[in-house]
């Protein structure tokens, strides 16, 4: 006996202090694992490195004062379906981001929709599709434009069934227009 | 006299009292702790917004009066702060006319500076809270414009 205590008695039992180890050790591991899931990094959706989409001819005319007509032929020369795409032009030769947005002056036709007013899309029973070409018209552009960025949008699947539309930035191409 | 040959509590009474007291210990230092650390602001699937910051890709431009912007990532912006050497004390402040801008989309917008200024760019995010949506300032992911 020391002090009043009694030194020959454990204070918890070996079984008890098991428990307690264990329900710390879980407190603490729950804690962390609140704490720190959302540092836990997700894979960001990205468009395949595939994607790809070109301009096979252009035409560029001046209809009237501050009145522009642009024809492009656009082929999907990548290894996947596209979904549609962004296009931008310069109107200024200086200008390193083409931020004119085309999309609105875009002619449709059955398959072209328009979304937030900065991509256009197609649909209908299939996507655009690998090596597939086509011919889109712009009318009524008021400066002139002296290059385009088209930006391909793919639509991705993933792991849960969900579908991402994704912008393919890495496929990202330039032209530059001469206009006459 | 004192009594010291009785126990005050069963053993049983005795370990149920104390994982009670580690238990609500825990949940002290938890909500102590997350006061600290502030309010967590997640975007998609919980992912912390400050990691969600790191992959915003743009490039902007400064020439004749207008900063033109391109969201090159897929992380939509919501909004966008601007700092200028120069510029209303070189403090943080929003650019005016910014409607936000989605993967792949572009803008233009009036600022004035200088064309020597050394201009950064601040992406906003929206990011989820218990509490709601709530706009992200990405402090330590400025974009300096060329």
């Amino acid at each position: 006996m020391l002090l009043g205590i009694n030194m020959n008695k454990s204070g918890v039992s070996g079984m008890v202090g098991y428990v307690l180890l264990i329900g710390i050790v879980m407190s603490i591991g729950t804690f962390l694992y609140v704490f720190l899931q959302s540092y836990v990094p997700q894979e960001e959706i990205l468009c395949s490195d595939g994607a790809a989409i070109s301009i096979l001819s252009y035409e560029c005319e001046m209809v009237g004062v501050n009145d522009y007509r642009l024809s492009l032929t656009l082929k999907n020369s990548g290894r996947f379906n596209l979904a549609g795409y962004n296009i931008y032009a310069t109107n200024d030769t200086n200008q390193i981001v083409a931020t004119m947005d085309l999309s609105s002056l875009l002619i449709a036709n059955d398959r072209t929709k328009w979304s937030q007013g900065q991509e256009i899309f197609y649909y209908g029973l299939k996507d655009i599709e690998t090596s597939e070409s086509f011919d889109q018209i712009f009318e009524n552009i008021p400066d002139e434009i002296f290059s385009v960025d088209i930006t391909p949008i793919m639509e991705i699947v993933d792991d849960k069934k969900k579908i991402h539309t994704v912008s393919c930035g890495n496929a990202k191409i330039k032209e530059r227009l001469e206009c006459s | 006299m004192k009594r010291g040959n009785k126990k005050a509590i069963s053993p049983v009474v005795a370990t149920v009292l104390l994982i009670m007291m580690v238990v609500v210990i825990a949940m002290i230092i938890f909500l102590w702790f997350r006061n600290i650390s502030g309010e967590v602001i997640t975007k998609g699937d919980g992912e912390n917004i400050k990691q969600v910051c790191g992959k915003v890709a743009m490039t902007a431009s400064f020439t004749g009066g207008a900063l033109s912007i391109r969201n090159d990532g897929t992380i939509p912006i919501s909004d966008m702060k601007v700092k200028a050497s120069g510029v209303a004390g070189g403090e943080i402040e929003r650019l005016n006319n910014f409607a936000g801008l989605t993967g792949g989309s572009a803008g233009q917008y009036p600022y004035t500076a200088d064309e020597s200024s050394s201009i950064v760019l601040f992406p906003v995010l929206l990011g989820n809270t218990d509490e709601g949506e709530r706009n992200y300032v990405c402090e330590n992911n400025g974009y300096e414009v060329n």
